[in-house]
């Protein structure tokens, strides 16, 4: 099967879409067991730091 | 001391601090001769944790914590495995502002039963986990401070009012302290006592770092310390060390290590030993030291039971020490 560059855009645009919403109202925002507050999103180093 | 300098005496630095200069911690600041706090409110880290991650075991398992901290420490150590923020000017870390009544707010939002003042040493941020924890205390969340124990007596003792718990480093001996912490021992000592005799609930924790303090004699000198200083009752975590900071050059501490260093508390007297960063199987979870009988069987951080009854081993009664709701 031949995929055009059409479908190819659209799947990834698709994909994006779904990682945003994910990310915005998705059950599983951060790790269950340490995830930054939502206040401080912008720092990803998540729960690496010890303590 | 010249007569423009003003002295801190939080912690035992005492620094002398020149107008328009910091302190050791790099957070405490004379401004035109007044002593102020440069990340007052405006925490660098903040997230909702595990209470099994500070690690408390013996404090509301199952429990999330509201976990903060600023940029700087009072501490050097050269292993650090929160550098990037603890050896660094507020200036150089991401900080947003979050004043003291927004932390409790925000902990009670998120379902935590407690906050935790974490990853730097709270001491250096003094008056901001002073005033959230009297907001947090009038709110019914409990405080919880992880530290080096390197805070004064007198200020200790006024934050003890509000203070639930503490999960304290004993991280070697005083050669350990003047070399690799670049710190003394005798202040974590004096917390350690100051604290118990306050009615702040212990547990204390042991990082293993590989050639510099895993030695047998170095493990043995530990636990005696314990022993003496806080009884057997005072549940000690022993955690792996990451090639981090200034130390990338050592391996992670072998789980070997960990689990001898485990074996030995325990067997020279110490109930509830546990060992972290590592999974670890029976060191994971809490044993009635009398009955041996399992009471919170522990997963990394989850706890996927609980049997104590009032804080009481469900077999025999007897009580395990700790802080249950
Ligand atoms: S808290 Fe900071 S400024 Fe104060 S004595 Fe300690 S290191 Fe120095």
């Amino acid at each position: 099967m031949k995929i055009t560059r059409k479908e190819f855009g659209l799947a990834v645009l698709l994909g994006l879409g779904a990682m945003f919403l994910t990310r915005m109202f998705g059950k599983f925002r951060g790790t269950k067991s340490s995830r930054p507050h939502e206040a401080a999103r912008h720092w990803r180093r998540g729960g690496q730091l010890a303590g | 001391m010249s007569a423009d300098n003003i002295r801190c005496e939080l912690c035992f630095r005492f620094c002398s601090i020149p107008p328009g200069g910091r302190g050791n911690c790099r957070v405490r600041y004379n401004l035109n001769g007044e002593l102020v706090s440069l990340v007052y409110g405006k925490p660098c880290a903040v997230h909702i944790d595990p209470i099994e991650k500070k690690p408390m075991f013996h404090f509301l398992p199952g429990t999330r914590a509201f976990s903060i901290a600023t940029a700087g420490c009072n501490g050097h150590c050269q292993f650090c495995q929160n550098w990037e923020i603890s050896q660094r000017e507020p200036e150089e870390t991401d900080n947003i502002d979050m004043p003291p009544a927004a932390v409790v707010e925000n902990a009670i939002k998120s379902g935590c039963r407690s906050v935790a003042y974490t990853y730097t040493d709270p001491s250096i941020f003094y008056e901001y986990t002073y005033d959230s924890a009297v907001i947090a205390r009038k709110k019914g969340i409990k405080n919880v401070l992880v530290t080096a124990g390197f805070l004064n007596e007198k200020p200790l003792r006024e934050l003890a009012r509000y203070a639930d718990a503490a999960n304290l480093d004993l991280k070697g001996n005083a050669e350990f302290y003047n070399k690799v912490v670049l710190a003394e021992l005798k202040p974590v000592l004096d917390y350690l006592r100051i604290a118990r005799e306050e009615g702040i609930f212990i547990e204390l924790t042991n990082l293993i770092v590989p050639t510099l303090n895993d030695k047998k004699e170095d493990l043995e000198w530990l636990i005696k310390t314990i022993l003496d200083s806080a009884g057997p009752d005072v549940p000690l975590h022993f955690s792996r060390f990451f090639p981090m900071y200034k130390l990338t050059n050592l391996y992670p501490t072998p789980a070997e290590t960990l689990m001898d260093a485990a074996h030995m508390a325990e067997d020279m007297g110490i109930n509830y030993v546990y060992v972290g960063n590592l999974p670890a199987g029976e060191f994971e979870n809490t044993r009635c030291p009398k009955c041996k009988e399992t009471v919170i069987t522990r997963r990394g951080y989850m706890t996927p039971e609980i049997k104590l009854v009032d804080g009481k081993c469900p077999k025999c009664g007897e009580k395990i020490p700790g802080v249950w709701r």
